[in-house]
């Protein structure tokens, strides 16, 4: 496993691309009928007749899925404690059954914790890119992560 | 997860009142869910591994953020679908979503909407955005998660 990240690592102004994940219209349904069950995203016949000309994925969906290729781009392998939340989330384009999807995270603040100052706070942009490198979703969120210079050695395996 | 059918239809734009709170109903988590869910979407230590969980910050297994709100979406889109919603048309995103607090197993939250904000469209005269606030909240009243949605509905018009 590569070097594990730490609040030190994430330097303002760096960009990284991770990935990729194709989604099928299965994925698309199944998430929408246990989450999201309106026709444009569980109904392909209702979906054609739509706006959107076909089946798109739930935006809940398209978060989630961008959130795993950030777990495996970098998350799972740093000292990530969790996330208080999203500024923003825009949806700007559909993600469509056959979409091969990559995300761009981009940092654009961070700072220690002043009470806790074994962690800081990352503020980042992660941009979900389709096949055609259009950006579909942009999403500015925090995420608190553990300081290299005070953190403990990593665990074996960790 | 219960939903509330009793509620009155929302189909058009002006059928959002600013100001109007609705309770849509419970959402609750179990530990299969919580660690499945997180197995495909967010598979973090704390979200799938209740025995490492417990060294973790949470002290125990917490579901994804995402899990959550995934959740309170299922009984929003609920309210949509069962309760009118002919003129939706799109949601262009969410904003200030916050956790608050981590969902557990075994935790059962109830789900408020409030709609905020009903602003006709200057450009497109046949639509409009509602902003409304979301929330879950635990039986001692605490907000544990909460976010700004907004989506475009289309006006009544001359519909009846």
């Amino acid at each position: 496993m590569a070097e594990r990240l730490y609040f030190e690592d994430f330097e303002v102004g760096g960009s990284a691309v991770y990935g990729e994940k194709t989604v099928s219209a299965a994925e698309i349904i199944a998430f929408a009928r246990d989450f999201d069950p309106q026709p444009i995203h569980v109904d392909p016949t209702a979906a054609a007749a739509s706006m959107f000309g076909g089946l798109i994925a739930s935006g809940l969906h398209s978060c989630s899925m961008m959130m795993r290729l950030m777990c495996d781009g970098y998350m799972l392998r740093s000292a990530s404690r969790g996330s208080p939340g999203i500024d923003e989330v825009r949806y700007l384009l559909p993600v469509r059954p056959g979409d091969v999807l990559r995300v761009r995270m981009t940092v654009l603040d961070r700072r220690r914790s002043a009470s806790r100052p074994e962690m800081g706070i990352v503020q980042a942009r992660h941009e979900l890119l389709n096949q055609k490198d259009e950006v579909v979703l942009e999403m500015t969120s925090k995420v608190m992560m553990g300081c290299r210079e005070t953190a403990p050695a990593p665990e074996a395996g960790a | 997860m219960t939903g509330t059918s009793a509620l009155p239809p929302r189909d058009w734009l002006e059928d959002f009142v600013p100001g109007t709170r609705e309770h849509l109903g419970t959402i609750s988590f179990s530990e299969d869910e919580i660690i499945a869910f997180a197995r495909q979407f967010d598979p973090q230590t704390f979200h799938i591994d209740a025995e490492a969980a417990k060294a973790s910050p949470f002290g125990g297994l917490v579901a994804s953020g995402w899990h959550t709100l995934a959740k309170i979406m299922r009984l929003v889109s609920g309210r949509a679908a069962e309760g009118g919603g002919r003129g939706f048309i799109v949601s262009p995103g969410f904003e200030d979503l916050r956790w608050i607090k981590p969902s557990r197993p075994g935790d059962v939250f109830d789900v408020f909407t409030e709609v905020l904000s009903v602003t006709p469209s200057a450009s497109k005269p046949d639509r409009g955005l509602i902003v409304q606030r979301f929330e879950a909240v635990d039986g001692d009243g605490t907000v544990v998660c909460s976010m700004i949605g907004k989506v475009f509905f289309k006006r009544r018009g001359d519909r009846a």
